[in-house]
């Protein structure tokens, strides 16, 4: 109930303030248009140059046109820039051509020719380049782009290397139907050219028709870059995709020899292929190639085959042995690291080095490295040392490479740097002419490494 | 386009980075998947076979990620609220729970802490 | 694929000796030296000590003064007879200053005499305070094929080359590119990508010669250059330096002034850097920073690079305005600190 002295409130008209101007309103005015400004006749100006059809009828809105957004096409595709890392260039057209010998497989353990320079065979025929390539025997990061060819040193270690061909030759001659198998590591320091006389190693084995099988780096097989699976039998990994790739360069660089090569039983790979006795070797590998399943059935029969009597010699290189001395990064399905020697490659290699399984003929090769972690174990073993107890080295590197003949690759010798120094003022590298003062100084400078000898020849001081 | 777990993922990706990309699977755990079916490390989705992905598809749903994991916090935190702790009254006034000082900069706790934020 | 023959030796295709003809050097002929050879500086007579070259005794000068205005000079042959005007007057002997009381011949506390300066010998030729003229010929051999007894190598051969020195190694160019490339002092980093800009430079193809590419003067030929990448670099570098810079200076009237100001050699190359690079950046389609640099360089030689037209672009404009140039030779003010150019007032 609202008392009425509050409706009273309601009623009384409201306070206006004496000094705020009041609004003035009128209900209508009188006062005619006067002020308006005449109305525009209707349509476009005549002196307007403006088309008549287009009239701006729209209000004044600012119209920003529109670009359409190009998609930005990108710098490479996929897999170029590492093609572009991995391209390998063998020749200078800028460099001066020096004449050389060819480095042919009469040199294998010519005491003679060390210390001279060689040119690797190559001419209108000769492939042996092209099937050095698909070998990946020339790596990037080796000086080749610099010269007009390429060329290389025959060290004293090039004529060791040479007496593990010369043994094998000599059983093959004499006509003995044993065994004949070399196995040896190339052992030194960094930049002291262990890669390259695997690579001098191929190129013989290319020339004698040897079957070539190479792993250029281990490192590839260890990280955990590619497929692997587990097979049952033997309790190993194995890895079709890189074993594919491994077929194919093996299919590459031994075209001729492999297609001499006859199977002596029948064989079946995978689950439903099978060759028949007397197919040759060729189509067992490009049947293979073809289908990443059959690889790793593939490679078994190209090994056995050639651990028959009466197959072709062989050499079976690998580089980077250290990266296979440590754990791998591929992990079990309990997560535990898998060894690298669980690893079905590797475990085939490290077979044939320590004389597990052996070819009819062949050598087995394999090289260290300087650029990997710490590898305590394989440095013992190299060495032949004692193992202390209380070190806790991995106690299957030791037996992995026992037997193996360890070649010590040492650094240049005064003649042997002389010629490549030699060699490189005349391909124009080197500016300095070879006397004794620039030798004695760069040879001191480099304490006759061949990786520091190159750059300080390379480097100009002013 | 691959169905895993109920969600479409490109085939170009990573193996190891579409499992990360679930509530509740890290590095570690996707390690541990990677593992068990033996898949490396730069394996992308259009390697893997499929029955391989069934494999893992079925291997996920034996564990507790994604909305399921996001419902067991809720009821967890729903849990503390029910029973009456200090906890669960400081979760539902969207405020530290752990005895930060509340004078300041508690962003983060007026964001996420709320009684019902996984469910 | 052309081969080269065999026999054509690296030396012989060098027409110049190396980095020799890209160095500003002058015909000393047409340079005047602070000392001339015609006109040899005036011997002094007598070695003037610093305390020797002061006025003449005050009696003298007061007769100097006298001969000019027309008086009586005291007279000069006889001098004052302070000494028998004290042996006559007892009592000026009493007031006379301290000096002249003591006896002549008796041996002073101090030191009163000046030792004259040594004037330099007089067989030293006077070129050597020439800069430009050349340094002393080499000391014959004999002088130096000494050896210590007991060590195994004979003393070096002097003058030391100019690389023998530690710090500089290196030629001034590669120097300055080194650090011109350096990020945040990773000087190691820096060297290395110089490296590989002069393998690069090696191995790419020899470039092509185009008309009307201004190329220093006596540069060797084009097709001999990637053999001696360092060459390369400067031939490319100073080619494209500009020999001046503008700097617009505030005129009268709130406008500007385009002033042209020489540059030093390695300003002009710290110049000619700045653009190679610049046009280097724009390549997209090379993977690494070394390669587009090198290529970019190539560019420079074979005449189809950008930076030739900000150089003919900074000659036109300072060709324009070449009424503003200061010619101060005296001054030596920063050009930041200049107000108005001499010339404009």
């Amino acid at each position: 109930m609202v008392p009425p002295i509050l409706w009273r409130c309601l009623r009384t008209p409201p306070i206006t303030h004496p000094l705020k101007p009041r609004p003035r309103l009128h209900n209508f005015t009188t006062t005619p248009p006067l002020s308006a400004k005449p109305l525009k006749p209707k349509g476009p100006p005549p002196s307007s140059k403006m088309k008549s059809g287009i009239q701006r009828t729209q209000s004044n809105k600012i119209r920003i046109k529109k670009e359409p957004i190009v998609a930005q096409k990108p710098a490479y595709e996929p897999g170029q820039r590492k093609e572009l890392r991995k391209r390998i260039v063998l020749s200078n057209t800028n460099a001066i051509q020096v004449v050389l010998p060819t480095m042919t497989a009469d040199l294998i353990g010519n005491e003679d020719a060390a210390g001279a320079m060689f040119a690797l065979p190559s001419g209108e025929e000769d492939t042996t380049i092209d099937r050095l390539r698909a070998l990946e025997a020339f790596q990037t990061k080796q000086h080749w782009p610099f010269f007009h060819r390429p060329c290389t040193l025959f060290r004293r270690e090039t004529v060791e290397v040479g007496r593990l061909f010369e043994r094998v030759m000599q059983r093959e001659s004499t006509g003995e139907d044993g065994w004949a198998n070399e196995r040896a590591i190339l052992h030194g320091y960094y930049g002291c050219g262990r890669t390259i006389l695997l690579l001098q190693a191929m190129t013989w084995a290319l020339q004698k028709d040897w079957v070539v099988i190479a792993i250029p780096n281990a490192q590839d097989l260890v990280i955990g870059h590619t497929e692997y699976e587990l097979e049952g039998n033997s309790h190993l990994w194995l890895q079709k995709a890189y074993t594919t790739d491994l077929l194919n360069k093996i299919l590459k660089a031994n075209q001729k020899t492999l297609k001499r090569m006859k199977l002596s039983q029948s064989y079946r790979l995978g689950r439903i292929e099978e060759v028949q006795k007397g197919d040759a070797m060729k189509k067992v590998l490009e049947t293979a190639v073809l289908d990443p399943l059959l690889a790793w059935d593939a490679f078994n029969v190209l090994l056995g085959e050639l651990g028959l009597p009466g197959s072709p010699p062989v050499l079976f290189t690998l580089d980077n042995l250290n990266q296979i001395s440590i754990p791998s990064k591929y992990r079990d399905p309990a997560f535990n690291v898998i060894h690298s020697h669980d690893l079905a490659l590797p475990n085939t290699f490290l077979a044939y080095l320590s004389g597990k399984r052996s070819f009819h003929k062949g050598i087995t090769l394999a090289a260290t490295s300087s650029k990997c972690s710490r590898t305590l174990a394989l440095d013992a073993a190299l060495e032949g040392r004692e193992v202390d107890p209380y070190e806790r080295l991995d106690p299957r590197i030791g037996p992995s490479i026992e037997g193996a003949q360890i070649i010590h690759v040492d650094s240049l010798s005064k003649e042997e740097a002389k010629a490549l120094m030699d060699y490189y003022s005349e391909s124009g590298i080197m500016k300095d002419t070879v006397d004794l003062t620039t030798f004695n100084e760069k040879y001191a400078v480099s304490a006759g490494n061949p990786r520091d000898l190159f750059s300080t020849c390379l480097r100009m001081r002013q | 386009m691959v169905n895993l777990y109920g969600v479409q993922i490109a085939e170009n990706q990573l193996v190891h980075k579409a499992l990360r990309s679930f509530f509740g699977i890290g590095h570690n755990v996707a390690d541990r998947i990677c593992a068990k079916f033996s898949i490396h490390k730069t394996a992308r989705i259009s390697q893997l076979t499929q029955p391989k992905v069934t494999a893992i598809s079925s291997e996920m749903t034996k564990m507790v990620i994604d909305t399921e994991l996001k419902r067991k916090i809720g009821d967890n935190i729903m849990r503390l609220k029910d029973i009456g702790t200090y906890r669960g009254k400081r979760h539902a006034q969207g405020l530290p729970v752990r005895g930060q000082k509340t004078k300041k900069q508690i962003v983060s706790a007026r964001r996420f802490n709320r009684v019902s934020t996984h469910t | 694929m052309p081969l080269r023959t065999v026999f054509l030796q690296p030396s012989t295709l060098r027409t110049l000796p190396r980095y020799a003809s890209f160095t500003p050097r002058l015909n000393p002929a047409l340079i005047r030296g602070f000392a001339s050879k015609d006109i040899p500086p005036p011997a002094p007579s007598k070695p003037v000590g610093p305390n020797q070259d002061v006025l003449p005794p005050v009696s003298e000068e007061a007769a100097l003064t006298a001969d000019i205005m027309g008086g009586t000079s005291p007279e000069l042959e006889q001098g004052t007879p302070i000494g028998e005007m004290l042996k006559r007057d007892p009592a000026a002997r009493q007031n006379a200053p301290k000096v002249l009381k003591e006896t002549p011949g008796t041996k002073r506390e101090y030191s009163t005499s000046a030792t004259p300066i040594e004037p330099p010998p007089s067989d030293t030729p006077v070129d050597v305070v020439s800069s430009t003229a050349p340094a002393s010929p080499p000391v014959s051999v004999d002088a130096f094929a000494l050896t210590v007894p007991g060590a195994k190598y004979p003393l070096p051969q002097l003058p030391l080359p100019s690389c023998s020195h530690l710090k500089h190694r290196y030629s001034t160019l590669l120097e300055q590119v080194t650090n011109f490339i350096m990020i945040g002092g990773r000087k190691a980093k820096a060297r290395s990508l110089v490296d590989q800009i002069l393998a690069h430079l090696r191995t790419f193809p020899a470039p092509k010669p185009r008309e009307g590419t201004p190329l220093l003067p006596g540069t060797p030929a084009l097709s001999t250059l990637p053999l001696d990448p360092v060459q390369y670099l400067q031939t490319a570098i100073d080619s494209v330096s500009p020999l001046v810079k503008i700097s617009m200076l505030k005129g009268g009237g709130g406008t500007k002034q385009p002033v042209p100001y020489p540059l030093r050699l390695r300003q002009r190359r710290r110049f000619a850097l700045e653009w190679i690079s610049a046009a280097a950046d724009k390549k997209r389609d090379k993977l690494e920073f070394a390669e587009r640099f090198a290529d970019e360089v190539v560019a420079v030689v074979e005449g189809r690079s950008s930076a030739w037209e900000k150089r003919s672009q900074v000659h036109k404009l300072a060709v324009v305005s070449r009424a503003n140039v200061i010619v101060n030779p005296g001054r030596t003010v920063a050009p930041s600190k200049i107000k108005f150019p001499m010339a404009v007032l």
